[in-house]
């Protein structure tokens, strides 16, 4: 097969591809494709451009040393993003000393709005991602694990080593705490 | 991230049959943001009540299976509390009652980047751990 053959290959078969056929050198259509995308994601919660592209090494090498654990059941893309996170949280967790019980106790949401009594939809973009700043590494990664690259919540829970239902409900507050947040700083928009 | 507003915001949960909604709200009262999702056959509300995060899951005829509740890491009482703190620092607690009994989903972390899940019956023993 030639390279334009390959490029047109769909993600899941080019990892067919090189974990059966051990063509490695196949990877790099892998890494052109997704590597932006994995920059962008290391630099929002990193938040240093040389870290991000650390990151996004590491990210590639650890992706590839697995390869052959991926059984196909998401998307490579899922997969992929969900080892990006996990490579960041974990680095933040040592390099930040990140602790989200303390952080999330001394943060108490002071109020749970019932959203059903809100105007949500004219929730604005920048605005929205200034609250992302406001709130702990471990939320924002979980929101846009969730409602960005809509991962499968087994794959959140293993991103950030929790399981299922604290995965659901960390979810869950993190939502609130950015409607809660939004409503406060920026109520004329309601 | 053009979806992350939609995905956000808009409000996408799944309408279960009434016999499940009638079984919801005869257990959970002043439930506020309900999501309802299902797996297989089994109904699951995710919700708050009185500010507290929960999981409640019904089978179709509205039958409650399961509450799952948050509670926070250091209400959760003696002789948990030292088993759980035994495997690592208290990081999450899921208080699980089922058919009458209580057990306890902990997770721990034995240092930043290694966490473990304990599964807790009311006695204090540990039923199964797993890391994460």
């Amino acid at each position: 097969m030639n390279n334009d053959h390959n490029g047109s290959l769909r993600d899941e078969e080019i990892v067919a591809i090189i974990v059966q056929e051990n063509k490695i050198d196949l990877f790099h259509i892998l890494y052109d494709r997704y590597s932006k995308k994995v920059r962008d994601k290391c630099y929002s919660l990193l938040k240093n451009k040389e870290l991000a592209e650390d990151a996004v090494q590491n990210i590639f090498e650890r992706t590839f040393e697995k390869l052959k654990s991926f059984k196909g059941n998401s998307s490579f893309s899922s997969w992929l993003y969900s080892i990006t996170y996990n490579y960041c949280i974990d680095f933040l967790r040592v390099k930040n000393k990140l602790h989200y019980p303390d952080w999330n106790n001394n943060n108490e949401i002071p109020e749970i709005i019932d959203e059903t009594e809100e105007d949500l939809t004219e929730i604005n973009y920048s605005r929205l991602m200034k609250i992302f700043e406001m709130i702990h590494p471990e939320e924002k990664a979980l929101l846009l694990m969730k409602y960005n690259d809509e991962l499968p919540i087994n794959q959140i829970g293993k991103s950030l080593r929790i399981s299922e239902s604290a995965a659901k409900m960390r979810i869950k507050r993190a939502r609130a705490r950015v409607v809660f947040l939004y409503r406060k700083i920026y109520a004329e928009a309601y | 991230m053009k979806s992350l507003i939609k995905n956000l915001f808009l409000r996408r949960t799944l309408k279960p049959p009434a016999a499940v909604i009638k079984g919801f709200s005869d257990s959970f009262h002043d439930s506020i943001n309900i999501e309802w999702s299902k797996t297989g056959k089994v109904y699951e509300a995710l919700f708050y009540e009185q500010e507290i995060e929960k999981i409640a899951r019904f089978d179709k005829k509205g039958i409650l299976l399961e509450i799952r509740t948050n509670i926070a890491p250091a209400s959760l009482a003696e002789p948990s509390r030292s088993a759980a703190f035994a495997n690592g620092e208290i990081m999450n607690v899921i208080e699980i009652n089922r058919e009458n009994k209580v057990f306890y989903e902990v997770i721990v972390r034995e240092n930043p980047v290694k966490r473990i899940l304990l599964l807790l019956n009311d006695q204090a023993e540990i039923l199964a751990r797993k890391v994460l």
